[in-house]
């Protein structure tokens, strides 16, 4: 570490910066190369082997004091490693949404008449509930959205 | 009497125990705390198993080192212009600096799809003649984020640098046209050099790599016109985003522990990062002397 604290002339600036700064060129390179590659092996690479598979999932609002809504299907069976894309039509008056926790999948809130698609891929096995979650049910006739309805589903996904 | 001036720090370090080391050590604590109480790591062994945490990290780091490079590039370019002389220098130096007075969510919407790709992909196929190109897909996007962060970003670059550039001496300059340097000798010759050279600019460029390593806005709005708001570990996921995804949608359950875990550990990765970018530029010849 000599001569950084006289800058005598600019000549010697540039070859100071000359000689050391392949040692930043080096590290910033490997690390943009580094993570370029980790980011199109997470994202870029084509999805995984399995079959496309498309669920229409129906939202079908309850009938009359005393009836819930329900989905329908309420169950279905994928495969592991299938690309699942689920179709979800909320056909009631009210808001709706689906949820499958363990896949990260979330609809978000769908107004009434609308369909969301998700996409995941059924990486693990098991059967997994799908439900919706407090909140995404509001409005509609006569508001029947309350907390003692809750909406669930199951998916299994075998081997 | 002399001994008593740590009596002075008092006040500020009350102030700072209160805006600062409070809720740093809160989020630490809830960290390695389970539902309990009790110390535990599970948290963090929750993390280091989430894939999407590490698509989320190396997204950050893709995303800070490339919008930081694109940053000075564009940047250097700004300052060459604006070292020749011309008329209307000073209206361009204004028009270049307007970029960085944008808020960075209007930046995520301006360079959004809706706004501007639309539009150019209709002219290139009306007009042009070219066939559609996919602009959701991360090859795309990404390097459209990160060009949009530098763009916003470049004029801090460039007043640094000009700062830089008018404190070498004329003489050094004057020199140069004795000795017959052309206007992209002496630029590169002598305005490079000095400004990678200066402190100043190295902490510059070490402080917006720490941002953009915490960069929400942009990414958010991203997150939205790419299909995935409410999806973690998706290409443009963040860290921040990661994190700020996990607290807000109600399906993932509010894992507060999780999300200080995380936390914490988007503190120590920029940590590290920016202080081995502040070796290395020390290195050659900076602030770490």
């Amino acid at each position: 570490m000599h001569s950084q604290r006289f800058y005598c002339s600019p000549l010697q600036t540039v070859v100071d910066l000359k000689a050391r700064s392949w040692i930043l060129v080096v590290v910033v390179a490997a690390a943009l190369v580094g993570s370029s590659l980790f980011y199109s092996q997470s994202f870029l690479a084509p999805p995984a082997s399995g079959n496309s598979v498309k669920i229409d999932v129906q939202i079908i609002g309850g009938v009359g004091p005393g009836t819930t809504d329900t989905y329908d299907p309420d169950n279905f069976t994928v495969t592991q490693g299938d690309n699942v894309t689920l179709s979800v039509l909320n056909t009631d008056d009210n808001t709706h949404g689906l949820v499958i926790t363990q896949f990260h999948v979330d609809t978000g809130i769908i107004p009434s008449g609308n369909t969301v698609i998700v996409s995941f891929i059924a990486d693990k096995t098991g059967t997994f509930e799908f439900y919706e979650p407090p909140g995404y049910c509001t409005g509609g006739v006569g508001n029947v959205c309350n907390s003692v309805q809750k909406m669930t589903g199951n998916m299994t996904v075998i081997p | 009497m002399a001994k008593s001036w740590y009596l002075f720090l008092v006040p500020l370090l009350a102030l700072l125990s209160l805006i600062e080391f409070y809720p740093l050590l809160y989020s630490i604590y809830l960290s390695v705390t389970n539902a309990t109480g009790g110390f535990s790591l599970t948290n963090y062994s929750a993390m280091v198993r989430d894939p999407a945490f590490w698509t989320s990290a190396n997204v950050s780091i893709l995303y800070s080192l490339s919008s930081t490079l694109l940053a000075v590039g564009i940047g250097v370019g700004l300052i060459y212009i604006l070292a020749q002389d011309f008329r209307g220098r000073r209206l361009c130096e204004i028009l270049f600096i307007l970029p960085m007075a944008v808020a960075p969510i209007v930046v995520g919407t301006l360079w959004s799809p809706a706004s501007v790709w639309d539009d150019i992909q209709s002219f290139m196929h009306f007009v042009l003649g070219f066939h559609y190109f996919d602009e959701l897909t991360p090859l795309f996007y990404f390097p459209v984020m990160a060009l949009s962060e530098a763009w916003e970003w470049a004029p801090l670059i460039m007043l640094v640098g000009l700062s830089v550039m008018n404190s070498v001496p004329r003489a050094i300059y004057e020199a140069a046209d004795l000795h017959g340097a052309s206007a992209w000798q002496k630029f590169r010759m002598v305005t490079l050099p000095a400004i990678f050279k200066s402190p100043v600019t190295q902490f510059v460029l070490v402080l917006r790599f720490i941002d953009a390593m915490r960069a929400f806005e942009i990414p958010l709005s991203w997150a939205n016109w790419v299909g995935q708001p409410n999806t973690i570990g998706s290409p443009v996921d963040t860290l921040s985003l990661f994190l700020y995804k996990l607290l807000f949608i109600p399906s993932f359950g509010f894992p507060i522990g999780l999300v200080s875990a995380v936390a914490v550990s988007l503190f120590g990765i920029t940590l590290v990062g920016a202080v081995i970018l502040l070796r290395l530029l020390g290195a050659i010849g900076g602030i770490t002397k």
